[in-house]
C-alpha cells in the first residue's frame, strides 16, 4: 500500500497553503485536519464529476493515519470505477488504486475550493451554499426514499 | 414707607443724577426707569444701599469693579497733579401719611493721587422733618438706630431686588432667605440676643457669686451643676450643628432634584445601556462561535453526503452479494485450517473431535474455496458503511438544532440592538448627561448622608436629654444647700429672675416664630393665589419648622422646582409682601430688570401682577428698552407717577428730559 495520499505540489503551495494563512471556513491546519481537509476537497470534486490527473505529487496525509477511513475510498472505487465492470470486483482490495482515484476527485475539489475562496469572500456565503446544496441531496437521498 | 428722592453725585458713571418718585394723579405708586445696560441701573440700587449701609450690594464683582468716585473726576485731578472729591448719595423717604421725612446723606472723600484713589472718610448724616420740625442728626448710633427703624440692613434683600435674585429665591442655599427673613422681621432676633445674654448673665456673673460666697460643698455642686450645663450646651451645638449639615444635605437634594428632574431614570437607563452592551458583546461572541460550529459542521456533513452515492452504491452491492449468498459466512478460513490441525474447535470450544465432525470442517473448507481477501474487504466495508449512514441520517436534526441555536442568538441580537438604539437615542436626547448622572450619585450620597446625619442626631438628643435630667437633678440638690445658706438668698433669687425670664423670652421667640411662619404661609399662598395667571393650579404654601419652603400643586404635591422663573419670581414677591404684611414692617419694593428672566410668555401676566400691587405699595422697576417692549409699554403706561429715561453722554449718566 501507498505511504501516503498525494497532492498536487501546486494546490500545496497554492490554495492549502492560502487556506492556513486565510483560516478561509476554518479549512486551516489548525481547525481542520488534513484528512479532514482531503475529505472536504474529495467531496467537492465528486459533486463535480470529475476527475482531475495531479501533475506533480506531493505528500499530503500519511495512510496509516486514515486507516479506519479506507473504506470511504473504496466506495468511491467501486462506484466510480468496479461497477461498471464487477467480475474484477476483487480489485477493491487494492487499496492503491483506490488512493490514486480519491487523489484525482480531491484535485479537482481543491481547484473548486480556491475559486470559491476567490468568488465567495465572505464564508457565510460559502456555507449557505453548500447548505442549500446539503439539504437539496438530503431531501433527494432520504425523504424521497431513496436511503 | 416710601421713596420721595434720590440725589447722586460724583458716583461712577453719575456725576449729578436726581430723581423724584412722587405719588402723582395714577392710582399705581409705580415708579420707571428705563436704560440701556451699563447705564447705571444697578449702580442706582447700589447708590442707596452705599448710602444706607456704607455697602454696595448689588456689585457682581466687587474686586474688579471700578472706584466709586467718577472716572472722569480721577482723571481731572491726576491731570492737575491729585487731591480730595467727594461722592455723595442722598436719599429722601416719607414714613407715613403725615408727611414725616428723613433724608440720609452719605458723602466719602476721595483722595486721587497719580497711582491711587483711596476712600478717606465717609459720614452719614440724616435729616429728620416731622411734626415736631427739622433735626440733623450725625451722631453714630442714632444714625444706626433710625436707619434700623425704617430700612434694616437685615432685610434689604426683602426690598431692593433684581431679576435673578427673584428668580433664585428659592433653590440652592437661598432657603436661608426665608428663615433669616422671618426671624429679621419678626424681630425674633432680638429676643434671642436678649436671652442669651440673660443666660450668660447667669454663667459668668450669678454662678460664680454663689461658688464664691457659698461652702465648699455647695461650689463644688455649683461646679457639677455648671459642667452639666457645658455639656448640655456643647450637646446643643452639636445638634444645632447636625441640623445646619442635615439642612445643607437638604439643600443640596432640592437643588440635585431640580438639576435631575424628568431625567431621575437616566442612571437606570445609563447602566441598562452599559449592561445591554455587554450582552451584545457576549451575544456577537457567541454568534461568532455558533456560525463556526456551523461552519465545521458544514464541512463535515458535505464530505460525508459528497460520498454518500458512492458509498450508497458499494453498500448496495454488498448488501445484494451477502442476500444472494455469494459472499462466504464470516468465518476465516485460516480458522477452519486450525481447527483440522488440532482437532479442536476454537468455535465451540470442543475437544478431540471425531472424524465426522472433521469430515464436516474439510467439506466447509472446501465450500469457502470460494471466499477471498475480496470477501473480507466488503464484509469490513458494509460494518462501517452502516455507522455513517446513521450519522449521515442524523444531518438534518443536526442541522436544524445549530441553525435554530444561531437564529435565536441572532433574534437576541436583534432584540438587544434595538434596545440599545431606543436607549441611545434617549441619552443622546438628555442635554449635560453626564452632569444629570454625577447629580443623581450626588443626591444618592447627600440621601445616605442626611441619614447618618439624623441617626447621629437622635444619639445626640438622647445625650442631651440624659444631661438635663441629670442637671436637674443636680441643680435641684444645689438648690437645697443655697437655702441652707442665707446669705446666698438674694443672688439666688436674682438668678431665678433671670432664668425665668430667660425661659419666657425662649417661649415668646418660638410663639411669635411659629405664628408668623403661619401667617406668613397663609398669605403668601393668599397673595400668590390672587395674582397668579394659572388659576387653581396650585393649593398651598408651606414653611415647615426648618423653613422649607413648599408650594403644593392641586394633588398636594411639592411642585416648587417644577414653576417657570415668572412663577417663581411671583411666589417670591407674594413671599416678600406677606412677610412685609405680617412684620408690619411696610416697604416699597425696588425690583432691578424683573422681567430679564421671564419668558416673553409670561411677561403680560407679571407685569399685570407688580401694576396690581403698585396700588398698596411703592413699586420702582427698571427696564432696558428691549425689556420695556410694546407689551409691557400696553400695560404700564398711564398707569406710572414718574418716568425716568436714562441716558449716557461722554460716560455720563443723564436724565433724559
Amino acid at each position: 500500500m501507498k505511504a501516503t495520499v498525494n497532492v498536487t505540489k501546486e494546490h500545496i503551495e497554492g490554495i492549502i497553503k492560502d487556506l492556513d494563512n486565510s483560516k478561509y471556513f476554518l479549512l486551516d491546519n489548525s481547525n481542520t485536519s488534513r484528512a479532514d481537509l482531503f475529505n472536504f476537497a474529495l467531496a467537492l470534486g465528486l459533486k463535480d464529476g470529475h476527475p482531475t490527473p495531479l501533475s506533480t505529487s506531493v505528500s499530503f496525509i500519511r495512510t496509516s493515519y486514515i486507516e479506519n477511513i479506507l473504506y470511504q475510498y473504496k466506495s468511491v472505487f467501486f462506484d466510480k470505477d468496479l461497477s461498471e465492470r464487477p467480475s474484477d470486483i476483487d480489485e477493491i482490495t487494492d487499496t492503491d488504486k483506490a488512493l490514486y482515484l480519491v487523489e484525482q476527485y480531491a484535485n479537482t475539489g481543491f481547484y473548486i475550493l480556491k475559486k470559491y475562496k476567490e468568488e465567495l469572500e465572505d464564508e457565510t456565503h460559502l456555507m449557505t451554499k453548500l447548505l442549500n446544496e446539503m439539504d437539496r441531496d438530503y431531501q433527494e437521498f432520504f425523504d424521497n426514499n431513496i436511503g | 414707607m416710601r421713596i420721595e428722592a434720590l440725589h447722586i453725585r460724583n458716583m461712577r458713571q453719575m456725576k449729578d443724577l436726581s430723581l423724584r418718585f412722587s405719588e402723582g394723579e395714577s392710582d399705581n405708586d409705580l415708579h420707571i426707569i428705563l436704560a440701556e445696560n451699563g447705564v447705571g441701573k444697578t449702580n442706582i440700587v447700589n447708590a442707596i444701599t452705599w448710602c444706607l449701609y456704607n455697602k454696595e450690594m448689588h456689585l457682581r464683582d466687587e474686586e474688579t469693579a471700578l472706584p466709586l468716585l467718577n472716572n472722569q473726576i480721577i482723571e481731572d485731578l491726576r491731570k492737575s497733579g491729585g487731591g480730595n472729591a467727594e461722592v455723595m448719595a442722598e436719599l429722601t423717604i416719607s414714613t407715613d401719611k403725615s408727611n414725616g421725612r428723613i433724608t440720609f446723606k452719605r458723602v466719602g472723600i476721595f483722595n486721587v493721587t497719580s497711582e491711587a484713589c483711596i476712600l478717606l472718610s465717609d459720614k452719614l448724616s440724616i435729616s429728620k422733618m416731622g411734626t415736631g420740625g427739622f433735626r440733623l442728626i450725625e451722631d453714630e448710633e442714632e444714625t444706626a438706630q433710625i436707619i434700623h427703624k425704617y430700612l434694616p440692613e437685615e432685610i434689604n434683600n426683602y426690598i431692593f431686588f433684581d431679576g435673578e435674585q427673584l428668580e433664585h429665591f428659592f433653590s440652592q442655599n437661598q432657603l436661608e432667605n426665608v428663615r433669616s427673613g422671618i426671624n429679621e422681621l419678626t424681630q425674633a432676633s432680638y429676643l434671642k440676643k436678649s436671652y442669651e445674654f440673660l443666660d450668660l448673665y447667669i454663667r459668668n456673673v450669678l454662678n460664680p457669686k454663689i461658688a464664691n460666697l457659698g461652702s465648699k460643698e455647695i461650689a463644688e455642686q455649683q461646679k457639677k451643676v455648671d459642667g452639666l450645663a457645658d455639656q448640655i450646651e456643647l450637646a446643643k451645638n452639636t445638634i444645632s450643628e447636625l441640623d445646619a449639615q442635615i439642612k445643607t444635605c437638604d439643600d443640596e437634594i432640592s437643588r440635585l432634584t431640580i438639576t435631575i428632574r424628568g431625567c431621575e431614570n437616566l442612571r437606570e437607563k445609563t447602566e441598562e445601556l452599559e449592561r445591554v452592551e455587554k450582552d451584545l458583546e457576549d451575544l456577537r461572541s457567541k454568534e461568532i462561535v455558533k456560525t463556526q460550529e456551523l461552519i465545521k459542521f458544514t464541512r463535515e456533513y458535505y464530505s460525508y453526503l459528497g460520498l454518500y452515492p458512492s458509498m450508497k452504491a458499494y453498500r448496495d452491492f454488498i448488501k445484494e452479494k451477502d442476500e444472494n449468498g455469494s459472499l462466504p459466512p464470516r468465518i476465516d478460513k485460516e480458522i477452519l485450517s486450525k481447527i483440522l490441525s488440532s482437532r479442536h474447535c476454537s468455535i465451540c470450544d470442543s475437544e478431540n473431535l471425531n472424524d465426522h465432525s472433521l469430515q464436516y470442517v474439510k467439506e466447509l473448507e472446501k465450500t469457502l474455496a470460494v471466499a477471498s481477501a475480496t470477501s473480507a474487504e466488503l464484509n469490513r466495508s458494509l460494518g462501517s458503511l452502516n455507522s455513517l449512514v446513521t450519522i449521515i441520517q442524523g444531518y438534518k436534526s443536526k442541522k436544524e438544532k445549530l441553525v435554530g441555536e444561531l437564529f435565536e442568538i441572532r433574534n437576541d441580537i436583534k432584540n438587544k440592538d434595538e434596545r440599545y438604539q431606543q436607549l441611545q437615542k434617549y441619552l443622546r436626547s438628555v442635554p449635560n448627561n453626564e452632569e444629570i448622572t454625577n447629580a443623581l450619585n450626588q443626591k444618592d450620597q447627600f440621601n445616605s448622608e442626611k441619614v447618618r446625619l439624623i441617626g447621629k442626631k437622635a444619639v445626640e438628643n438622647n445625650n442631651k436629654a440624659n444631661l438635663e435630667r441629670s442637671h436637674q437633678e443636680e441643680n435641684k440638690k444645689l438648690q437645697t444647700l443655697i437655702s441652707k445658706q442665707k446669705e446666698l438668698e438674694e443672688i439666688e433669687r436674682q438668678k431665678e429672675f433671670c432664668e425665668e425670664c430667660s425661659k419666657i423670652m425662649k417661649s415668646c421667640k418660638e410663639e411669635i416664630l411659629d405664628e408668623c411662619r403661619n401667617k406668613i404661609q397663609d398669605r403668601t399662598f393668599e397673595i400668590f393665589d390672587r395674582l397668579i395667571w394659572k388659576k387653581e393650579a396650585f393649593s398651598k404654601v408651606e414653611i415647615l419648622d426648618n423653613y422649607t419652603f413648599k408650594l403644593l400643586d392641586a394633588y398636594g404635591t411639592q411642585a416648587l422646582g417644577s414653576c417657570s422663573a415668572a412663577e417663581t419670581a411671583l411666589l417670591a414677591l407674594s413671599f416678600t409682601l406677606a412677610l412685609q404684611e405680617v412684620s408690619k414692617h411696610d416697604s416699597l419694593l425696588f425690583i432691578d430688570t424683573p422681567i430679564g428672566r421671564i419668558g416673553v410668555e409670561n411677561r403680560t401676566n407679571f407685569m399685570e401682577t407688580l401694576l396690581e400691587i403698585s396700588k398698596n405699595k411703592q413699586v420702582i422697576l427698571t427696564f432696558t428698552p428691549t425689556e420695556y417692549d410694546s407689551n409691557v409699554q400696553r400695560i404700564l403706561s398711564k398707569n406710572y407717577n414718574s418716568f425716568h429715561s436714562l441716558t449716557m453722554n461722554n460716560n455720563i449718566t443723564n436724565v433724559k428730559q
